[in-house]
Formats: structure tokens, sequence, C-alpha cells
């Protein structure tokens, strides 16, 4: 398999986390829709969108962690098979991403949703500086236009979909992780006839006393 | 008697509430689908990838650097200069060297004898009557892998000025840098035009002062310098250079 193979899986890995990313926030609005109309709980979901969201929260840590390590393996085969040498601030975000593998791995294991206190700030800063690079890929206003030896963090090495480049792809993968790793809850979100109960029960037991 | 509850007190305490239990089907199906769905695109990007790599290949036409690629022996190859080399680019932040500032324009620059990827013999020979376009560039460069197709898609267009003859030297050859080997790169755009291939020295981008990738150097039916340029130049900036080059009387 060539370059352009694996790039365009990666690239194909990327729009289906936006995909994922979408739909994620689908369903917090409706969570905010339903919860607005119910007493007691900002955010309800439907019940027929409840084992959906469960399902999501169970396996949330190890679907984060298969997201840090494609990046960290998908940035490592485009730098020492590829041979695309990577800029100062692809740096900056491997700094960002290789330690999520462990961290999230570990989490992962360990069922340990409490990782979001330490995964998250770092998720937030790589995410910044994939915004940042892909801004300078897309208006290189300090951009060199020749190439004399170094690689200035406007080079585009990859380009697919029209809108895909290498700080994009890892930009989605940043998010991705932050959207697991906060989906990864101790407690399901409510649904709404369980909200609506928990917000009768008070007033019952108040009421036999 | 209740004993009060330490929420975030302990970091261990909560490693008990571990993420729901319940409902395990549900995330096996979700992580199945996951599965599945990046197999299916891997098979997808497999597919799509050959098919083009395929219908690359059947866009080769005779008597171009790529088929010369496609039969390609060697990615460097000795090269002779016979002449003086051009002096240094001037200092300039413009891609195009304004020609009032550019030493080189009215020179002539030496002769290059070299070879292509399948050992022919490539010549360039400024004194040769006809007004040429040679440009320098290196594989891993992601500028000339940007203009690269881009020149060629403007010559497949039909835009390119019949007198004027279009030459590149592959230089800087890195086997262990990016879109190695050049001849799989010229090959992947059809590339059109003669290619030279340097020496693992650079003679030949030594001799003609290359500043930087790409690199171009345009010469009149005179032999005589008349523009020299480099970096990623706009296309139409480009195909307006060449036109003017093949339009105007040479040099006396």
């Amino acid at each position: 398999m060539d370059v352009d193979t694996i790039t365009l899986f990666f690239a194909m890995l990327a729009v289906l986390g936006i995909g994922f990313l979408l739909v994620c926030l689908v369903f917090f609005v409706i969570a905010l829709i339903h919860g607005a109309r119910t007493p007691g709980t900002r955010l309800a979901l439907p019940d027929s969108l409840a084992p959906l969201r469960a399902g999501v929260g169970q396996v949330a840590l190890p679907l984060a962690f298969a997201v840090a390590l494609t990046s960290m393996l998908g940035s490592l085969y485009l730098s020492e098979v590829a041979k695309f040498p990577p800029c100062e601030l692809c740096w900056f975000q491997r700094i960002a991403m290789y330690p999520q593998v462990l961290i999230l791995g570990i989490a992962a294991l360990r069922r340990d949703v409490l990782v979001k206190w330490y995964s998250v700030p770092l998720v937030l800063i790589g995410l910044g500086i994939s915004i940042y690079h892909y801004l300078v890929e897309r208006f290189p206003a300090t951009v060199t236009f020749s190439c004399t030896g170094d690689i200035p963090c406007s080079t585009v090495w990859v380009w697919k979909f029209h809108f895909l480049s290498i700080p994009a792809m890892a930009g989605i993968g940043f998010s991705l992780i932050a959207v697991l790793v906060m989906l990864a809850r101790t407690e399901q979100l409510p649904t709404k006839s369980e909200a609506v109960l928990a917000s009768q029960t008070p007033k019952s037991q108040n009421e036999d006393s | 008697m209740n004993e009060p509850k330490h929420e975030g007190a302990d970091p261990y305490a909560n490693l008990s509430n571990r993420t729901t239990g319940h409902r395990p089907k549900t995330g096996l199906m979700i992580i199945g689908a996951t599965v599945a769905v990046v197999i299916l695109l891997g098979l997808v990007a497999f597919f799509v990838t050959r098919s083009e790599n395929n219908s690359d290949t059947e866009a080769i036409s005779k008597d171009t650097g790529a088929e010369a690629a496609q039969n390609a022996q060697q990615e460097q190859a000795s090269v002779t200069v016979i002449g003086q080399p051009l002096p240094e680019y001037p200092k300039t932040t413009s891609m195009v060297a304004p020609p009032a500032e550019d030493p080189a324009v009215g020179q002539t620059p030496p002769v290059l004898e070299g070879f292509s990827f399948d050992g022919t013999p490539v010549k360039i020979d400024p004194a040769d009557g006809r007004a040429k376009v040679v440009m320098f560039v290196a594989h891993w460069c992601p500028h000339c892998q940007a203009e690269v197709p881009l020149i060629q898609k403007w010559i497949d267009e039909g835009n390119k000025p019949k007198n004027v003859d279009f030459y590149a030297v592959s230089t800087s050859v890195k086997a262990d840098q990016a879109n190695y080997p050049p001849s799989k790169w010229m090959i992947k755009v059809g590339f059109s035009p003669k290619v030279m291939l340097d020496n693992p020295s650079g003679s030949a981008a030594q001799a003609y002062g290359l500043p930087g990738f790409p690199y171009f150097v345009m010469m009149d039916s005179a032999g005589k310098v008349t523009q020299r340029a480099s970096g990623e130049v706009p296309i139409d900036q480009f195909g307006t250079l060449v036109i003017s080059l093949g339009s105007q009387p040479a040099t006396p």
C-alpha cells in the first residue's frame, strides 16, 4: 500500500470522526431541548435514545484510546515511512497527542472516567495548536514560497477532499478524544421519564411527611 | 449513622463509580460497527487509489520524461557542464527576479550534458537556436510537488508555445526524503518535458545558480537568459512569462 492509499484512509477516518461529532452535537441539542421541558434537569434524552447514549458512554474510553493510538501511529507513519518531515507546530501537536495513548489506555483498562481531568486540558492545548497550524496553512502570511532546506509550517503535505490536511486531521482527533472522554460518565444521562420521576419523588416524600 | 460523603477528596474514591456496566450489547454493537466501518474505509481507500494509479499509467505519452521514468534505471546520473556558470541569483523578495536586478540576464548559461531516468542522453544547449525553459525541481520539495502538476496541466491544455522547449532537471535527490523516487513522481504527474538527472553534488543546479526550489531559467532563441524565477510561481504568472518568451525576438 502506498502513501496515497494510507493518507486517503486517514482522511476518510477523519470524515467519519466529523460525522460522529455532528451526531453528538445533534444529541446534545436534543438533550438540551428535552431538558428545558423537563423539570429538575438541564439535559434529558428521549427514552428511545437513552440506550444508545448509555452504550456510547460504556465504550467511550476504549474508543478515545483507539483515536489517540491511530493518531500517534498515523503521525509516525507520515514522518518515518512517508518521509514527510514534521515542522515545529507538528511537534507541539505530537507532544499533546502521544501521552494520550498511555493515559487513555490505562484509563480504558481501569474504566477511570476521572481521566478527563488530565486528558482534556492536554487535548485543548493540542486542538488550539492544530487550529493555528491549519490557519497558517490556509493563510500563509509568513509563508516561504520556495524550498531551501527548512520545512515551513505552511507546507501542506496532505490535502484530501479539498479541506483535510494533516493538522486538520489532528484537530479532529483531538476533538474526538475530548468528546469521547466527556461522554464516558459514571452516571447515565437521565431519560426524560427518569428525570420526571426524579423531580416528583422529593415532592411526594414531603407530602407523606 | 451515615458517614459524610467525600466527593473529590479522595481521587480513588470515584474509581468504583465506573462506566455503566448495563446494556453491554449496545456497547459491543458500537465497537463492532466502528471496526466494520474502519475496515470498509480501508478497502475503499485501497481500491480508489489503485484505480487512480492505473489511470495514471494509461495517460503516459511516448517520448516524454514520464516515459523515461517508467523505464527508470537511475535517479541520479553524471552531468557535464560546459561553459561559465551563471552568476548568483539576486537577493530579492520577489519570486520572479526583476530583469534589471538580475546579473544573469543577457548571459549565456552553460551547456548541460547528462542522462534521463532510462539512460537516454539529454542535452540542454542554449545555442541550439530555440527558446527554452529549464526548471530545477526536487522530489521532496512541497512547492515543486504543487507546481509541477500545474505546469503539466498548463502544457496539456495546449498553452505552451511551439517555439519554446521545456526541460526539467531533477536535483537534490535524497532517498530518505518524501516522494522518493523522483521517477515515480514524474510517472504520476505524467510529466511530458524531458528530464535530466543531476549528479549527487548538484553540478547542474550550481552551474545555473540555483537559490531554492523550484527554480526556473528562461532563455531566448539566441541562448541568452531573459528571466529567472525561484519559488512556487502562480501558474498564470508562469504562463505569461513563457508566452512572452515565445513571442519576443532573440536578444542580439
